[in-house]
């Protein structure tokens, strides 16, 4: 029977999602909108230009070293919040919670000020001598996964701490006391009874990467191009609904492989090492 | 092949919005009447200045005004999904003239009778058309810095100009006004923007730097890596009063104009009002007040602005008569392959 949860789910994500596959099927009409028919010409275009493929190569690339960076970022201090007594530990969760109360967009401007040519970060290296001329931080790759790594990192230290506040540490102890060096009790004990945490962490925080969009527009540099605002630019700035459509199920359809291909793989892993 | 509108395609998301609002109980009213009026418009300072200078004395009659905030493409499908209803939930709509040329294309506006009107009399005439009123004005001038550049460039040649290599300023989204200038520097027409490109990719060998946003930009040019710029003359007179050492001047090509523009849809559930609306808008003091907090010139000859104001975003007749035309039907037609070329050649 269905639910009342499944029948808002039907009307307010599945519906609305076949409109647009309907879409991304129709024919662009330039200076109209879109002619009702079957073709998969917005797909071929897709699949026929190079420079796309660059764009969707970037996107999974950005998000993959992202996705990476946060774990190995979060993974201490999610052990640290899951594992500390002290009484200062809700305000700690709370720090670390605190920057998803700013706005992505008021967060890429503070990243504007901070790596501009004549920013805090050029500004202090000059005034140290340590540099001559300011260094291109700005509007490049590096500035894009610097600003999208500050956004994702604190979901991916939230979904770590909640499994490894359920771990039993003793089994770790057990280890230790057997002989097992820190590193190898981290990679054959609690790496694996975190795995179900890395699982959901990367998962969400990959998700989360591959569909950023203000922080890619702003601090990314002119050839720089995510698939969200390819995405945006085809929908609303020259109104190529069935083209826009059709690159937005080429993501999806690349999100949800990649999240299912990286979870098999990671589970196989796990089970193996259980 | 049945061809179809955004209004076909979106009525199925936006139909029950439109549902919802229509239904709401609306006061029946005479003909002569005006009780409330749906204003759908652009937020920030342009939607606070209505409220300040264009709506008092509508409110002082008892009209209850309600502001829809959108961007304009929301604006545009909310209004095309709408059409066929026989009483939609918008009144006022406004728009920048290519968009408000797309709507009347489109058929989803009424036609004004100017009559009803008592200022539009006064409305420039090289901006009026059959479909909207012209609410405020501007056009693309260069704007430069005088610390480093001096003497007002005259021409947009001047972007090409290779002793300011690596120091004029684009903004990535405005591929159109950057082909059209383009192309009236390289011997295009108002319907041909084709030989702009190559001029564009000639310009890519200067170094220019882009920018993503307005205000990206304008942080480039306060930290001096951005001297010189194509933007509205409202903008530079903003960034001036702003702090940002900046100066404008209209290129001898002729400028590129923008009119932001207010009409009324078709369906409209309150006629009356939207006339009301649209005469206030006019209004000559409440455009001498856009004009001096926002930088937009006046559209109604009877609006006069203080000498200095004049001169700082003001253009003479001579300046009016030589902007630069726009055929809005080839833009409308070419912007997706611009895009792409844009994206593909110019930025990549």
């Amino acid at each position: 029977m269905l639910g009342p949860a499944t029948l808002f789910v039907l009307a307010f994500l599945l519906l609305p999602m076949l409109v647009v596959l309907r879409y991304s099927v129709n024919r662009y009409v330039p200076g109209g909108l879109m002619l009702q028919v079957f073709t998969l010409e917005n797909y071929a275009h897709f699949f026929q230009d190079h420079y796309f493929h660059k764009v969707l190569l970037t996107t999974v690339w950005v998000s993959v070293v992202c996705t990476i960076v946060s774990l190995v970022l979060a993974f201490p201090l999610a052990y640290f919040l899951a594992r500390t007594r002290s009484a200062a530990k809700s305000l700690l969760v709370m720090l670390v919670v605190f920057p998803l109360l700013v706005g992505n967009v008021v967060r890429a401007a503070g990243w504007m000020a901070l790596l501009d040519t004549k920013g805090v970060v050029n500004s202090t290296l000059e005034a140290l001598h340590i540099i001559k001329a300011p260094l291109n931080i700005m509007y490049t790759t590096g500035a894009v996964m610097i600003g999208i790594i500050s956004i994702v990192t604190p979901f991916m230290v939230l979904t770590l701490q909640s499994v490894l506040e359920g771990i039993n540490y003793s089994v770790e102890e057990a280890a230790l006391n057997l002989g097992a060096s820190p590193i190898r009790t981290f990679a054959k004990v609690t790496l694996p009874l975190a795995m179900p945490g890395v699982i959901a962490g990367t998962s969400l925080v990959f998700i989360l990467c591959m569909n950023a969009y203000a922080t890619p527009v702003l601090l990314g540099g002119p050839s720089f191009q995510m698939m969200a605002q390819t995405i945006y630019d085809q929908i609303s700035n020259t109104q190529n609904w069935p083209f826009g459509a059709a690159l937005a199920f080429v993501l999806m359809f690349v999100t949800v492989a990649l999240t299912v291909i990286a979870q098999m793989f990671l589970q196989r892993r796990y089970k193996s090492a259980e | 092949m049945p061809h179809i509108s955004r209004a076909d395609f979106v009525r199925g998301a936006a139909g029950a919005t439109a549902l919802g609002l229509t239904a709401m109980p609306r006061l029946a009213l005479a003909a002569d009447e005006c009780r409330q009026v749906v204003v759908t418009t652009w937020g920030g300072d342009y939607d606070r200045f209505l409220k300040q200078f264009v709506e008092p004395p509508l409110v002082a009659k008892g009209v209850q005004v309600l502001p829809d905030i959108t961007q304009e493409p929301q604006r545009m499908t909310k209004l095309l999904a709408e059409r066929s209803l026989k009483k939609g939930s918008l009144d006022v709509v406004s728009f920048s003239d290519a968009s408000m040329f797309q709507m009347y294309e489109d058929g989803v506006l009424g036609s004004l009778d100017f009559a009803k009107l008592p200022n539009a009399k006064y409305i420039l005439k090289q901006f009026a058309n059959a479909y909207s009123v012209p609410h405020i004005f501007s056009a693309q001038v260069i704007v430069y810095t005088p610390d480093h550049i001096k003497g007002a460039p005259d021409s947009y040649a001047a972007f090409w100009d290779s002793k300011y290599k690596g120091r004029v300023g684009i903004q990535r989204t405005e591929w159109v006004n950057w082909l059209q200038l383009a192309a009236q520097v390289g011997g295009g027409s108002p319907s041909n923007y084709e030989p702009g490109k190559k001029l564009l990719m000639d310009l890519k060998k200067n170094q220019p730097r882009i920018y993503p946003t307005q205000e990206t930009l304008a942080a480039g040019i306060a930290n001096g890596d951005v001297w010189l710029t194509p933007d509205w003359r409202a903008r530079a007179y903003m960034w001036a009063k702003g702090g940002l050492k900046v100066e404008s001047s209209v290129p001898k090509e002729g400028a590129l104009p923008v009119v932001y523009r207010a009409g009324y849809a078709k369906n409209a559930p309150d006629g009356p009002c939207c006339i009301a609306y649209l005469d206030a808008m006019l209004d000559a003091k409440a455009q001498v007040e856009f004009a001096t907090n926002m930088g937009y010139v006046p559209t109604v000859s009877n609006a006069k602005l203080p000498e200095d104001l004049e001169r700082r975003i003001g253009f003479s007749e001579e300046q009016r008569a030589h902007f630069y035309p726009q055929d809005f039907r080839y833009i409308a037609k070419n912007n997706s392959q611009w895009l792409q070329w844009w994206n593909q050649e110019f930025l990549a």
